[in-house]
């Protein structure tokens, strides 16, 4: 480790991992915003048709992991910590395939309609995976945008604590006020999926946190 | 990682090792055939019967995994990466693990019938099984083998996603056509068992494929 340290200063860092983590973190961003799109739609042909555009980005968001991870594989140097990265993408990936694992879920359970809480934790979906589209495109110069990238990772998690109260107060809704336990089901296995969702842009930043304390 | 694999190509490499990665593979060989019966099965005291057969298959796999980890701390060179061999034991031993949690939720549920659709995943994971089992068969010999290993993992790929469309296909008919919540409960949850099954053998041929490229 120390002596990874020490050859770094004699080899210029590689900089070709950020235009793909930029990328990345712009899928997502995507993704994301279909989502919204999706959940404040009631038509069932529509969102079907908006779930299949969001497996389109997921695919898209695979090619670009699989060229991060022979990246890495490849780099003598890396720009941080080799398995930092790898967890920092890897997690970013998690994040569009759970983008996408909610659409599914939509599109498998066909609820007779969408509650309110359902849509404003997609809306902050979109906001975190915009908030890791403003962390990624600064991450190059990390240096220089240190508070910067840490109020980033707290506006995340101050997101995922908002939605966390969103689920509770879903769940003990349905709990009191659906009468239908096929209903109940259905609502609950589409609020866990956007909840984990969110969880994942989270854990991005948990690590993108370690990232700037060690760089 | 340089300086690791020059010294191991002084040392002549540990061998123990692929008996027992066989044999680990070989009892989930024989644990999904043992499921693939069970979901074909609805009589209740049969399955039970068949229940414990898996069970001892998890419990024979543990005994494995065990040696390995305890080979494994005794060496000085392992054959591959120390990590990932600690990684492929213990992965091989999660899809072991869950073959078993399916069939104890077919147990605990007692679903009023078993769908196709159960039938087909458990079918998943059996060629699954197959397949690691002749992985681990080549790993001795990845050098020359690692577009058969490449293969036999492309195809647990397939079958994963295979499992991942009946899924959804067989989540989208309990939802339309089961009007019984109860049942609704129970059907869903033993698809989720089976379901998770197949991601744990995919999980086992990601890394494989990882060992490949550092082997290469």
């Amino acid at each position: 480790m120390r002596l990874n340290e020490f050859f770094k200063f004699f080899v210029a860092k590689e900089n070709k991992f950020y235009p793909n983590m930029i990328m990345q973190a712009e899928l997502a961003e995507e993704a994301a915003t279909l989502l919204v799109k999706m959940a404040s739609s009631q038509v069932e042909e529509e969102r079907n048709a908006i779930a299949h555009e969001i497996k389109n980005c997921e695919t898209k968001a695979d090619a670009i992991q699989d060229i991060l991870e022979k990246d890495l594989y490849e780099s003598f140097i890396t720009p941080f910590d080799r398995n930092d990265m790898h967890n920092y993408t890897a997690t970013m990936d998690d994040f569009i395939d759970f983008i996408n694992d909610s659409a599914k879920k939509i599109v498998i359970y066909k609820p007779k309609h969408i509650d309110k809480p359902v849509v404003e934790i997609t809306e902050c979906i979109l906001e975190n995976a915009k908030n890791l589209v403003a962390i990624n495109k600064k991450l190059e110069f990390a240096s220089q945008n240190y508070s910067f990238l840490l109020e980033k990772c707290d506006e995340i998690r101050e997101l995922e604590h908002h939605v966390d109260d969103l689920f509770e107060n879903y769940l003990n809704y349905l709990f009191t006020s659906e009468p239908d336990p096929i209903e109940i089901i259905k609502y609950k296995g589409i609020i866990i999926g956007v909840e984990e969702t969110i969880d994942k842009a989270k854990q991005a930043s948990k690590i993108m946190r370690t990232i700037i304390n060690l760089s | 990682m340089g300086l690791n694999s020059f010294i191991q190509g002084l040392v002549k490499k540990e061998k123990k090792f692929y008996p027992n990665f066989i044999k680990q593979a070989e009892i989930t060989q024989t644990a999904a055939k043992a499921l693939l019966e069970l979901v074909n099965c609805q009589e209740y005291e049969e399955q039970k019967i068949i229940g414990r057969q898996i069970k001892k298959c998890e419990t024979e796999g543990d005994v494995i995994q065990d040696a390995l980890y305890k080979d494994l701390y005794e060496s000085f060179v392992t054959p591959f990466d120390r990590d990932d061999m600690h990684e492929l034991a213990s992965t091989m031993d999660d899809f072991l693990d869950f073959i078993n949690d399916s069939a104890k939720r077919i147990l605990i549920y007692q679903p009023s019938k078993i769908d196709k659709h159960i039938v087909e995943i458990a079918e998943c994971i059996f060629e699954d099984a197959l397949a690691l089992v002749a992985i681990t068969k080549d790993l001795e010999f990845a050098s020359k083998k690692h577009f058969d290993i490449l293969e036999q993992c492309s195809r647990i790929k397939d079958l994963e996603h295979r499992a991942d469309d009946i899924f959804e296909d067989y989540m989208s008919y309990l939802f339309t056509s089961e009007s019984n919540p109860i049942e609704i409960i129970k059907c869903k949850n033993i698809l989720q068992g089976v379901e998770d099954t197949t991601d744990k053998a995919k999980n086992i041929s990601d890394l494989i494929r990882t060992i490949i490229v550092k082997l290469a």
